[in-house]
């Protein structure tokens, strides 16, 4: 017994001894200005390879390592990144880019124009291996006059093209992007472990003074459950982190809240071959039917923009803010297209929903309520998101479902999802004015005649009730009150290189 | 001989049976590996190049017998989602669990031993009464809430201990240890719980036997009869429970390491299916099967070193 109540003691005062070394470490208000922001990432990357990633948290993180010819600012607007200029000839067919000089990749190797024929060329498939991308079909011809000079053709005239040059530009002939990505970034890859997080550093050697980080390292948790990353952030183990409305009203005594749109939709979607759906007035009875607010006031704690189409007013000059309120909730009217479209008594319908999406779930709860008063019973049907990715989303095999699509830059590959010949239109939305204006936009190279074709595009979906357009849900972030300058970006970005901590 | 025969027959039957079972329910199962990685903004010709890889289009049978041959080799194939060779992950991730089981089953006899011996010594209502609400307690909170308690009280309030990320044990032994406290200290509350009520009531029962009488009768002091006599015949239902914890243990990590973000077996588990990462999934569960196989072989071993009349027959 004697031995055993020994080794119980020095077990607690092994303990003990652990716990006062470690306290300095977790403490939030050191005096010294920290040379680390610790933050989260709700999902595994699916990729370190630029040409192998899609996912826009992936994105989120690895675009402060790679960098394109073009880059975005806070409004979505086109600005110069790794070429200094560009210039665009008066058919809209040739891109000249200036690149610039003086630009070193992570890996010590110099940047210039050989790496952007490299990166185009497989982008392309103009390298005799498979496209890495269809983005870029629309690629006639690329040419690099000078190590500094990049030209591009297109085959027809593309105002969305210009965007897309903000794709990665990689160092030539290196393949090891999977494993350890090489960029031109304000920061450079140190570390993945897979399961627990990813590291960032400073790169030293970044060309732009005024991007250049002020905050040495980034470590970037993943982390999936909520309450894991709140007592996170209050045990000073993370510096900030994205979170849901209802943590925001719990930290924000204690934290710098910022909020802001995403450029996200969330979509009450109907298949539009669905035997009942397939009548427009049985999905304006939805629309009307439907009080957006509710959704935004319960599941988002108000922390939301109401739509009306499928834009987020994010959108900027491409957005139609004619069509708000176009379906306010009115019970009586969606009674009486029911009755015409002979459902006097409504109906039964299904709503699918990824049970990994509460806020979907309970937006789905909200509605189902809400259409009961108009005599359609609704039975919310909870299915896992590789099933919703198979069933739903790919083969189109449901009634309704409520899922949010991030933004893009480009209006084109947002709208674009509701022409009859992309191959994952879930809406089964058919409408040939639609898929013309959509065609005809593309290749519009003035900008008033662009804009007003798409602004045309969502009067249409709204029209016709594609869908039910619910809200642009803020993205909430926490952070520590020390540590300033969070900024949004109409995509998903979280540019680390603007943040510090204040001494 | 014919004992260790039929136990390796019985373990290849085991695996053979898990492989083929887990197999054909990841194909039934809907869900396409290269879309749930790359999600809804995924390009059309970048999920063709990430199915390429998968070669999931080839006949299930084919893929069986061509996954068996390698894995025969060592080879466990290659991860959809993280796209490196599936033994290396696991190893990797086994480590973290590992030592997540071993803490655990460390403080489990810390905490059940003592305690367990102090209150068959003491049996009396007035321990006995307050003990077993207590322990009532550590049994039915499940594992997950008590980490969520410890770490508002530990992490959140006190700041004492980390509750996100892992320290291997080779870069810094001290932060490997503070990082798996809380998670193995919530996961052994559960089973020490149960480690002291079995060895208490082994005990007593123990105690009222004839050898212990014989002992006693030859002067022997009470502690020295408890440690060289009772203790011993006490463990060997203790052992039984112990193969039993391992398993909880190991169960129980699927959810503690979410907690507590730590990149272990369990979180591997959660990651593998969601999304359908056959290769790892398949890697997995072998591995699992393995494990609990072994336990259960070393649990009979453990019962003929402690008494030495159990043969292995």
């Amino acid at each position: 017994m004697k031995k055993l109540s020994i080794v119980v003691c020095l077990f607690a005062l092994a303990i003990s001894s652990i716990t006062a070394t470690g306290v300095k470490e977790v403490k939030p208000n050191e005096a010294m200005v920290p040379s680390v922001v610790r933050t989260n990432i709700g999902s595994e990357p699916d990729s370190l390879d630029p040409w192998k990633s899609a996912a826009t948290d992936t994105e989120a993180i690895f675009h402060n390592v790679f960098e394109g010819l073009m880059l975005y600012d806070t409004n979505g607007k086109m600005i110069p990144g790794l070429a200094e200029s560009v210039v665009i000839a008066p058919d809209g067919l040739t891109y000249t880019f200036k690149l610039r000089k003086n630009v070193l990749f992570h890996n010590g190797k110099p940047f210039d124009s050989a790496d952007v024929v490299y990166t185009y060329n497989n982008l392309t498939g103009m390298s005799g291996e498979k496209a890495v991308s269809s983005k870029f079909s629309l690629i006639k011809n690329i040419n690099a006059p000078d190590a500094y000079t990049f030209v591009i053709t297109l085959v027809e005239p593309s105002a969305g093209f210009l965007s897309l040059t903000s794709i990665p530009i990689v160092p030539e002939g290196y393949t090891n992007q999977a494993e350890h990505p090489v960029g031109t970034g304000p920061y450079r890859f140190v570390e993945y472990t897979p399961g627990q997080r990813i590291v960032l550093e400073r790169n030293e050697a970044y060309y732009d003074a005024n991007r250049m980080p002020k905050i040495k390292r980034a470590e970037i948790y993943i982390m999936t459950d909520e309450a894991a990353i709140v007592s996170g952030l209050q045990s000073g183990q993370l510096d900030f982190a994205s979170i849901t409305a209802e943590d925001a009203k719990q930290l924000s005594s204690d934290y710098t809240i910022y909020n802001a749109p995403q450029n996200m939709v969330q979509i009450f979607a109907l298949n539009n071959e669905d035997p009942i759906f397939s009548d427009v007035r049985v999905r304006q009875a939805v629309n009307y039917a439907l009080n957006k607010q509710d959704v935004i006031d319960g599941v988002f704690g108000g922390y939301a923009t109401k739509l009306d189409s499928n834009f987020s007013p994010v959108m900027g000059m491409y957005y139609n803010d004619t069509l708000s309120g176009y379906y306010e909730q009115n019970l009586a009217k969606a009674k009486q297209l029911l009755l015409e479209a002979g459902y006097p008594n409504g109906f039964k319908m299904t709503i699918t929903v990824p049970s990994n999406y509460q806020a979907h779930i309970d937006t789905a709860q909200i509605f189902a309520q809400q259409l009961a008063a108009i005599g359609i019973k609704a039975t919310i049907q909870p299915i896992e998101w590789a099933t919703w990715l198979d069933q739903v989303y790919t083969k189109a095999q449901y009634q309704s479902t409520i899922i949010g699509l991030t933004g893009k830059l480009d209006p084109d590959s947002v709208l674009g999802r509701y022409t009859t010949t992309y191959p994952m239109n879930f809406f089964k939305f058919s409408n040939a004015r639609y898929d013309a204006l959509i065609t005809k936009a593309k290749v519009e190279t003035n900008d008033a005649a662009r804009i007003s074709m798409y602004k045309e595009c969502q009067k249409i979906l709204t029209e016709n009730a594609a869908a039910v357009y619910v809200c642009d849900p803020n993205l909430t972030v926490a952070a520590r009150k020390d540590l300033k300058g969070y900024v949004f970006y109409p995509v998903g970005f979280m540019d680390l290189s603007t943040l510090y901590f204040e001494e | 001989m014919g004992y260790y025969v039929r136990k390796i027959l019985g373990f290849i039957v085991t695996l053979f049976l898990v492989s083929v079972i887990t197999f054909l329910v990841f194909q039934i199962l809907p869900g396409d590996p290269a879309l749930v990685i790359l999600g809804v903004d995924a390009d059309p010709v970048q999920i063709e190049a990430l199915q390429r890889t998968m070669h999931v289009d080839e006949p299930v049978v084919e893929r069986y017998v061509s996954w068996v041959g390698s894995a025969l080799h060592g080879n466990l194939g290659i991860s959809f989602r993280y796209q490196k060779p599936v033994s290396g992950i696991i190893a990797d991730c086994f480590s973290v669990t590992a030592l997540l089981a071993l803490f655990t089953l460390v403080l489990t006899i810390l905490i059940g031993l003592p305690i367990g011996i102090w209150l068959a010594k003491h049996d009396k209502a007035k321990y006995i009464v307050p003990f077993s609400l207590v322990s009532q307690l550590g049994v039915s909170i499940p594992s997950f809430c008590m980490g969520i308690l410890l770490i508002s009280i530990f992490t959140v309030k006190l700041r004492w201990f980390p509750s996100l990320g892992f320290t291997p044990w080779s870069q810094n032994p001290l932060a490997c240890i503070k990082g798996l406290f809380l998670p193995s200290f919530s996961l052994s509350l559960g089973t020490s719980a149960v480690l002291i009520r079995y060895l208490r009531v082994s005990i007593i029962s123990e105690q009222k036997l004839d050898y212990v009488r014989t002992a006693r009768s030859k002067g022997l002091d009470e502690n020295t009869v408890l440690q060289r006599h009772v203790l011993r015949n006490s463990l060997i239902p203790v052992i039984t429970i112990f193969g039993m914890l391992v398993a909880d243990v190991l169960g129980g990590s699927i959810i503690i390491e979410n907690v507590f973000s730590l990149p272990g077996i369990g979180k591997l588990i959660a990651t593998s299916i969601a999304t359908r990462d056959l290769p790892l999934i398949q890697g997995l569960v072998m591995y699992l099967a393995c494990i609990v196989v072994v336990c259960n072989a070393s649990v009979d071993l453990l019962y003929s070193l402690i008494d030495p009349r159990i043969r292995l027959l």
